[in-house]
């Protein structure tokens, strides 16, 4: 298995070039029951049900700058901890909005999918 | 799982009852049970179960055209009679044809700068229509005027749904009027507020004679209307914020049946700032019932709920005081906030002047739109000692907390934005930059590895090659959590913690104390109140970015909420169709409409119904 590191950059690299190009094609990067998004302090659980909010936002063109990216493995089994931090720039907007954003990524099958997505904007 | 105050609708015309002490039978009962399934780390939600009831006539009645709404629907009828056509009002345009833009650059503009999707719009000649919901109304007439593509813009709604009405209609009885309803209910309101202690006594209505005599309970599809109805009114009897605050310091609602609190939400909104409020002798049985007046009532200082189910709830005292942070006194009884203690034998050579003479930080509980879906309150409480202790102890917390298998690694954010105060400021982040983790910018591999701490000597040595820093938790409305259960390994419980907030940092090469804000992720593993160990450790420490809040560009807010965003909230299929039914019933709506004021309004019950109250035109 690859280390943590690398699929950790590799994962956000692939997570946030998908999100500003097609968010719908996220869906294969959760699992249809235990991936759990908390997005903004609300929870939402299962691929499905994370689509469809990731899917509804209020925009429709976003782009994802990262400005930082941190990785950890999580426990003994592989489970890997990414901590990401950057600016999100919605709609052509001038303003844009600092996040924060959590994955929790568990291994299955060779490859691994989203346990936990916390995501937060960030005053500023 | 629990759902509530629902019952009345599958039951059709069930009868108004006046119990045996005369209490008006507002509502039915409501279920009892839990707050359903709590929202965990992965398991426990049952999600997927498909929504009961009423749901199948809402696919029915979507995908119908939208029509412009009008008011003046039939009293009585049956849900299925009423007309569709209420769920959209439709809002003019003009002035788009002078532009250089097109009517469907206008139309993405608008929706850009009302962060909104409109469903549906038309264009007539040089008028472009809108339809969106009423509860959004404000929201977009807030751009009236505004500059698109070399033009103003005039935007209008000379035909706006008379809400006012509408609700006074519903609640009116058979062979009477609107305007004797306003009347009466402004006679109920005479008589029931007392001056000399500004109460507003609004306890035991169903024995009220100036309603029993006007046949305001023959009906019980009227009944439910009345609160609305007399919640409206109240609203119009003061005439500013202050003089509402100024009349009423107190509200009784005791004994009126009310199983939940919905038809009484706009209470909040009417007298935000009251200070006692009593809900005694009710039939509010779970935390769902008393949702729409979360974050609400931030000045409350005693609450009575006596007399109602509710109060058995192992959870209640903890959720009452945890929403309700000013709270002294619940069901007479004085409330014990949890004492906040530094971890043992932890500080404090150094107290900051914002803990109390025992070195304890003085940390009102938060009431932010944080996801604390806490043990106990462990977590928090862990939290509090933690951050003390971190500032003035580190040995401390790295004996008590940390193990040989906890990670910690740092990265620093130079590109956040910051305050304007701070901006053009060298942020000298020499002490930060060697220990940074950051792999956008880090290539060197060993260099990657190597600045991962793992164990307790390691955390150790880097937090100590790191500047003093002063963390002030009493300051909570700077910092922002979600916290959850999770499971850190394969069968192990713990919790999920992501922190956001910020600390004074005394930086030597400045000889300034620099402010900056960080985000700080954790997994605990915890096995009781003192036995919390941390996992992993991932701090991320930026610029200070201010208590701005978050500027989403362009949304004008209708109600201003102090002190932070309201965050997104996604309830799950049972629970919107619980939304959609109490909505329906309180606003005297087709679930149609219904549903589509609480999907723009995010599913947040009280937001959508108040905006259906407040959006609307004067007396007649």
């Amino acid at each position: 298995m690859a280390d943590f590191n690398t699929v950790a950059t590799q994962f956000t690299e692939y997570y946030y070039t998908t999100f500003d190009n097609n968010r719908s094609q996220l869906v294969p990067l959760y699992d249809s029951n235990e991936s759990l998004l908390t997005f903004e302090g609300a929870q939402v659980q299962g691929a499905k049900a994370i689509m469809e909010k990731l899917e509804t936002l209020p925009f429709t063109k976003v782009l994802h700058k990262i400005s930082t990216l941190d990785a950890q493995p999580a426990d003994p089994s592989g489970a890997i901890l990414v901590l990401v931090t950057g600016q999100l720039l919605i709609d052509d907007g001038e303003h844009p909005q600092s996040f924060s954003q959590t994955f929790h990524l568990i291994p299955r099958d060779g490859s691994y999918y989203v346990r936990n997505d916390v995501f937060r904007l960030v005053y500023g | 799982m629990g759902s509530n105050g629902i019952q009345k609708r599958t039951g059709g015309g069930r009868p108004t009852r006046i119990d045996q002490d005369g209490d008006l039978d507002m509502d039915a009962p409501s279920k009892t049970g839990g707050r359903g399934a709590r929202r965990g780390g992965g398991r426990s939600i049952d999600i997927n179960s498909a929504p009961k009831g009423p749901a199948a006539d809402r696919t029915g009645a979507s995908g119908s055209g939208v029509t412009r709404s009008r008011g003046g629907r039939s009293r009585g009828g049956t849900r299925k009679g009423r007309p569709t056509d209420q769920s959209m009002i439709g809002i003019k345009v003009c002035g788009w044809k002078q532009s250089k833009g097109s009517a469907e650059e206008c139309v993405r503009f608008l929706e850009r700068k009302t962060n909104m999707k409109f469903r549906k719009t038309s264009k007539h000649g040089d008028t472009l229509v809108i339809y969106i919901p009423p509860a959004r109304l404000q929201a977009v007439l807030d751009w009236d005027k505004a500059k698109f593509a070399g033009v103003n813009l005039r935007i209008t709604a000379d035909v706006i749904t008379d809400l006012f009405n509408t609700t006074m209609a519903a609640a009116t009885p058979q062979n009477s009027n609107t305007t004797a309803t306003i009347g009466i209910l402004e006679q109920v309101l005479e008589v029931r507020y007392k001056p000399e202690t500004r109460l507003l006594d609004l306890s035991n209505l169903g024995e009220e004679p100036l309603l029993k005599a006007n046949g305001f309970f023959e009906l019980n599809s009227t009944t439910s209307k009345m609160f609305p109805a007399l919640m409206a009114v109240a609203d119009k009897k003061f005439a500013s914020q202050q003089a509402k605050r100024d009349a009423v310091v107190s509200v009784s609602l005791a004994n009126n049946s009310l199983s939940s609190i919905s038809p009484v939400t706009t209470l909040s909104l009417t007298f935000p700032d009251i200070r006692n409020l009593t809900l005694e002798g009710n039939r509010i049985a779970d935390m769902k019932s008393m949702e729409g007046w979360k974050n609400r009532f931030r000045f409350l200082e005693v609450l009575i709920m006596t007399g109602n189910p509710i109060v058995d709830l192992p959870d209640y005292r903890h959720e009452m005081i945890r929403r309700y942070p000013r709270l002294t006194l619940l069901d007479n009884t004085l409330v014990d906030r949890p004492k906040i203690e530094p971890v043992a034998g932890g500080p404090s050579q150094n107290p900051s002047t914002s803990v109390d003479a025992k070195g304890r930080p003085i940390l009102p509980l938060p009431t932010k739109p944080d996801l604390t879906v806490d043990m106990n309150g462990w977590v928090m409480n862990f939290l509090a000692k933690y951050y003390v202790s971190y500032d003035n102890s580190k040995d401390v917390v790295i004996k008590y907390c940390y193990t040989a298998e906890s990670k910690f690694s740092l990265s620093v954010n130079t590109s956040a934005p910051r305050v304007e105060a701070q901006q053009g400021e060298r942020q000298f982040w020499d002490d930060y930059i060697p220990k940074s983790r950051n792999m956008k910018r880090l290539q060197d591999t060993s260099e990657i590895i190597s600045r991962v701490a793992v164990g307790p000597s390691e955390i150790f040595e880097l937090w100590n090659s790191l500047p003093a820093v002063k963390h002030d938790m009493s300051n909570i409305a700077a910092w922002c959590f979600d916290i959850f259960p999770v499971e850190v390994a394969p069968g192990v419980e713990g919790v999920f913690v992501c922190v956001h907030g910020e600390f004074e940092e005394e930086n030597k090469k400045s000889g300034k104390v620099i402010k900056r804000s960080f985000d700080r992720t954790f997994m605990l593993h915890v096995t009781g109140p003192e036995a919390i160990k941390v996992v992993s450790d991932m701090l991320v420490i930026r610029s200070y970015s201010g208590l701005a809040g978050v500027k989403v560009e362009s949304v004008p807010t209708v109600e201003p909420i102090p002190e932070t965003p309201v965050p997104k909230y996604e309830p799950t299929p049972e629970e919107k169709q619980t939304k959609i039914t109490q909505l329906a019933e309180t606003a005297g709506l087709t679930e149609k409409a219904a549903e589509d004021a609480l999907v723009h309004s995010d599913w947040d019950l009280e937001n959508s119904w108040d905006r259906y109250v407040y959006c609307h035109v004067g007396f007649p």
